[in-house]
């Protein structure tokens, strides 16, 4: 059997846990921090949208729930921080299996709109309830979570590797996931679900876990994202910011756990990169947003496969014979 | 006399006013190859629709190892011993051959998701089993030459008989098969009816639609008409054959007062 976490992936996380120390400066600290959170939450999207072909165009309500549950579960309650991620986590594949259960049994676009309309009254929610979360207003002073040790979690560097060590657990679920039975599963569903069906596949059932696993995982990002951030507001969990998400997955490749840390990572330091230009930064990133989903349609992941293979052959002296035809 | 393995009593399903299937009961017994047979448009998908879960009847009652199953969905059908082809291949195109047979496999693999994600002794032992399980199907049909392939890039015949062996490795009691020779040439369906025998021998029973009357004729031991959702006649390939009106659904009116005069 091959191994599902091969040396690629401990050559990654060794790099990613260097990369602060090459950037010894806060600014872009902060933004590998934020690369890693996005890279969490484009993470569970794939897990919804990469494995069973269902859209979400509002998933950033589900990272928006899970920050906004564990703030208020620190704030209000005096719950410690690690209680109170994991209190996002079940929140957030809760409501995904209540927004999941009516719809996720319909064929077709229902579940994109679902979500989309979900999306927007989450933010009316978290807008309007003023008492609660103080709406536009935001929520500041949300406490860092207590430092263990020597681990003083106000540290960027110190946060930084708890998000990654979140990654990492995210990452191996979802190839574990997609190397089992329910990965399987989830592709064939994908790929037609008829047929899926007819091979005793459960597929209303497999969706549904899909979602609830999907929206768990955007939970936890949301909760370190506000005890990163320490204030939160509404407008970061904005259906722009959903379809940021599936922006970032597509640039990647959707479908690909790899190419789905890679779109977060590349595209935050992308839009970040592109301040330069001001007026223009949208418009510049909109086109290259554009120019590789026409070019490059399977994203980095696809690019990859294209050429990984010929590079390996290169590497190991040319023999093309004992290429498998599959890989043609 | 034992008691049918597959019963369809009364079974109907309308769309609107159309009567795709109606009333219709027939029985398929443990061990038989049964074929299905009727015009373009006469309800023989839709039968296999029914009793495989994909659409739920109108009315009727399915009994399947006398148990009533009327109504249940695809996978608790797979589930029960039941797996199935298309006519218009459903093959998972852009995944191997080998992808596929596991596939079919999927109601086997007994383990949780808590298994799959901490990679436990069960997961490991059951991913083996399943594996092997796949390979074995393969090799016994003779398709381990292309296991590697994209389902999709193999000739219209091998496809037809990945889909088979897919719904095989779920270990079905019964093989509904519809249109197996459908775009094969004579060779293809020659070998085609061979395989079909051999899945007979290995204990299953099959449940199948046809339009090649050399297959039908060649392996069914009973065959059913249809025509308008309804069944026209029952019985071998002789009777049936011989059966005023299947020629003249068949071959029309005109057709049946020559040959009676």
């Amino acid at each position: 059997m091959k191994k599902t976490i091969n040396l690629s992936w401990y050559i990654a996380l060794a790099f990613a846990l260097v990369l602060p120390w090459l950037f010894p400066n806060d600014y872009t600290r902060h933004l590998l921090v934020m690369a890693m959170l996005a890279a969490v939450t484009v993470s569970s999207l794939n897990l919804i949208h990469g494995m069973t072909g269902q859209l979400s165009l509002g998933h950033a309500a589900f990272y928006g729930i899970g920050a906004y549950t564990s703030a208020l579960l620190v704030m209000r309650l005096g719950v410690p921080f690690w209680l109170a991620f994991l209190g996002a986590i079940a929140l957030g594949g809760l409501t995904g299996l209540l927004v999941g259960l009516p719809v996720l049994h319909l064929r077709g676009h229902f579940f994109a709109v679902a979500t989309l309309g979900f999306g927007e009254i989450i933010n009316l929610v978290l807008t309007n309830s003023v008492g609660l979360t103080r709406g536009p207003m935001g929520l500041p002073g949300i406490p860092a979570p207590k430092a263990i040790g020597p681990l003083d979690f106000t540290n960027r560097v110190i946060y930084y590797y708890l998000v990654v060590l979140v990654l990492a657990i995210v990452v191996v679920i979802s190839l574990r996931i997609q190397d089992s039975k329910f990965g399987r599963a989830l592709l064939a569903i994908k790929a037609d679900d008829v047929a899926a069906s007819a091979m005793g596949i459960n597929v209303f059932y497999f969706r549904v876990l899909a979602f609830v696993i999907s929206t768990g995982v955007a939970g936890a990002a949301g909760s370190l994202y506000a005890h990163y951030a320490l204030f939160i507001s509404p407008i970061t969990f904005s259906t722009t910011d959903s379809v940021n998400l599936v922006v970032m997955l597509l640039v990647g490749g959707t479908g690909s756990v790899p190419g789905a840390v890679t779109g977060a990572v590349l595209l935050t330091f992308l839009s970040e990169w592109l301040r330069q230009v001001r007026e223009y930064q949208m418009v510049i990133y909109g086109l290259l947003v554009l120019g590789v989903i026409i070019f490059v349609p399977g994203g980095m992941a696809g690019l990859a496969a294209k050429w990984l293979p010929a590079l390996e052959r290169r590497l190991k002296g040319g023999k093309r014979g004992d290429v498998a035809p599959s890989q043609r | 006399m034992t008691s049918p393995l597959l019963n369809v009593d009364g079974l109907s399903k309308h769309f609107g006013g159309i009567r795709a299937v109606d009333a219709l009961s027939l029985q398929v017994m443990a061990g038989e190859i049964f074929g299905l047979i009727g015009p373009n448009g006469s309800g023989k998908t839709t039968l296999f629709n029914l009793i495989t879960g994909i659409y739920r009847p109108t009315g009727g009652k399915v009994t399947f190892k006398e148990q009533d199953v009327t109504g249940w969905k695809p996978h608790r059908m797979v589930a029960a011993g039941m797996a199935r082809t298309f006519q218009n291949l459903r093959l998972f195109g852009q995944a191997t051959v080998y992808q596929n047979v596991l596939l079919g496999a999927h109601r086997l693999a007994g383990y949780t998701l808590l298994d799959a994600l901490l990679h436990t002794r069960r997961w490991a032992k059951v991913e083996r089993e399943i594996a092997a399980h796949a390979e074995h199907w393969l090799e016994q049909y003779g398709l381990t030459a292309v296991r590697h392939e994209v389902a999709s890039s193999l000739p219209q015949g091998m496809q037809r008989k990945v889909e088979i062996v897919r719904a095989l490795s779920a270990h079905p009691t019964l093989l509904c098969l519809d249109e197996p020779a459908a775009g094969l040439n004579p060779t293809e369906t020659q070998e085609l009816m061979d395989f079909i025998l051999g899945i007979r021998s290995a204990g299953h029973t099959v449940f199948l639609i046809e339009h090649d009357m050399k297959l039908v004729k060649g392996i069914c031991d009973r065959i059913a008409v249809l025509q308008f959702g309804q069944k026209l006649a029952e019985g071998d390939f002789a009777t049936v054959s011989g059966h005023p009106a299947v020629i003249e659904a068949y071959l029309g009116r005109r057709f049946k007062r020559a040959k009676s005069h």
